[in-house]
């Protein structure tokens, strides 16, 4: 968590429409990222710690970093179990 | 549909265009054949393009529709860029370098977005010297080639290359040039390497060749690849030539060399056809201005053949094989290529020959 996450090194991903596809090496199915989701990979395109993803998509949406948190984490999870994230230690 | 609706969508967003998109209004059924036969056409990525820029009138619901057709689609483009750098880093590996061609490489260099630019297979270009090695490594690691080689030692002397297909069949097209046949045998390998231009997928640098050369390519692949040039691959010649630019000295010094002057001056007349794009434009002027002849024109019509089109390009092709041995090897392969290749493709020596024969006698 005090690490910065940044998008798996080989993964491969594209933009359609207000969607990211993303493939995790060796995957065969594309998660499809959307809405939030959808910021938050645009987000992960250079290294950043959790919290300042939260704070990011927090000002984007107008919200308070607290109402976001628990979904932002969640959503770091699922990416990590896809094989979708990294982590720099920069 | 007609064929200038299809160019409409192949010509969307380019600059100096005179052809549009069909703009709609489309019942769900209609929409839904247009996007199919636009992705097969690969536009999908076009398509959706001019859906988005209001080129196209679709309700909310269809262009939830198209967005995921559009999404289907480049699922599979993210495994074909996945097998691209599996393969760039199985050949690097083994110390082949490689010059990705076509696709991907015109997706990611020569459009704004490369979700535009849809493909369907993976093209690499090796060294020749490189040939044998790059298949070796890719048939160690489980890919099979698609068809036999011709004859031992053909590919690496005289095929554009070969095609392997991987376990998960996709194929990986391997070149050694860029074009079978006499074109091919004329191009300068040197200078395909000469320089290049490097894009980066999943964090990899991956080369592909310079402008000129990925400008030269579309132009042999609209005139020779098909009997009717591909509009995603007239737009890519069309993109090259009114988006990126193109070194007008360094084509004409290229395509002098190579003696591709009426390929490069029928590609570039068909995209400004189809796509109506201004005469007075400086490629449009420049190609007008390069020389056919009547045997450039049978040499051309080769490559429409169907049916025998490589026995008909390979005849062609045998006065320009340099050297008599090489010649002499490159006749043997064509009248008796080996039985494994033979097998499969369902034929015999006898019936090869005896249709060898009619492509001979057959007029142009």
């Amino acid at each position: 968590m005090d690490g910065e996450l940044q998008r798996a090194p080989g993964a491969v991903w594209r933009r359609v429409g207000d969607r990211f596809l993303a493939l995790a090496p060796g995957r065969t199915e594309p998660a499809v990222l959307r809405g939030v989701a959808a910021a938050a990979w645009h987000e992960l395109g250079e290294p950043v710690s959790v919290r300042d993803l939260v704070g990011r998509l927090a000002g984007r949406y107008d919200v308070a970093p607290d109402d976001v948190e628990r979904d932002v984490v969640d959503f770091v999870a699922g990416l990590r179990e896809a094989g979708l994230l990294g982590e720099s230690s920069s | 549909m007609n064929d200038s609706r299809w160019a409409g969508i192949a010509a969307h967003g380019l600059p100096g265009a005179t052809v549009r998109p069909p703009t709609g209004p489309f019942d769900d059924t209609e929409l839904a054949e247009l996007a199919d036969r636009a992705g097969r056409r690969r536009l999908g990525g076009l398509l959706l393009a001019a859906a988005e820029a209001g080129a196209i009138a679709v309700t909310d619901q269809q262009y939830a529709d198209l967005l995921d057709r559009r999404c289907a689609a480049v699922a599979v483009e993210l495994r074909l860029e996945q097998a691209l750098v599996e393969t760039a880093v199985l050949l690097d590996g083994v110390g082949v370098p490689i010059r990705v061609l076509k696709g991907p490489a015109a997706a990611h260099l020569d459009y704004a977005d490369p979700g535009l630019r849809s493909y369907a297979d993976v093209d690499v270009l090796v060294r020749v010297r490189d040939l044998d090695i790059a298949l070796g490594a890719l048939l160690a690691a489980g890919h099979a080639r698609r068809f036999p080689e011709l004859r031992p030692g053909f590919d690496r002397r005289f095929a554009k290359g070969v095609c392997v297909v991987r376990r998960d069949g996709f194929e990986i097209d391997v070149h050694r040039t860029l074009v079978g046949g006499v074109y091919g045998l004329a191009i300068d390998l040197f200078e395909l390497w000469a320089e290049s231009e490097a894009f980066t997928v999943a964090g990899r640098r991956l080369d592909a060749l310079g402008t000129t050369n990925r400008f030269l390519h579309a132009a042999l692949h609209a005139t020779l690849g098909s009997r009717v040039p591909p509009l995603h691959t007239l737009r890519d010649l069309s993109q090259l030539a009114c988006v990126v630019g193109v070194d007008l000295d360094a084509l004409d010094h290229r395509v002098s060399a190579w003696g591709a002057a009426p390929v490069v001056r029928q590609a570039v007349g068909a995209a400004w056809t189809t796509f109506g794009l201004p005469r007075e434009h400086p490629v449009a002027r420049w190609a007008s201005g390069l020389a056919t002849t009547d045997a450039d024109r049978r040499t051309m019509a080769a490559y429409r053949r169907t049916g025998e089109r490589f026995a008909a390009t390979s005849l062609a092709a045998l006065g320009r094989v340099p050297g008599w041995a090489d010649r002499a090897r490159f006749a043997w392969a064509l009248a008796f290529p080996s039985r494994s290749y033979l097998r499969a493709q369902g034929s015999d020596r006898r019936s090869r020959l005896r249709r060898a024969l009619g492509v001979v006698r057959r007029p142009h």
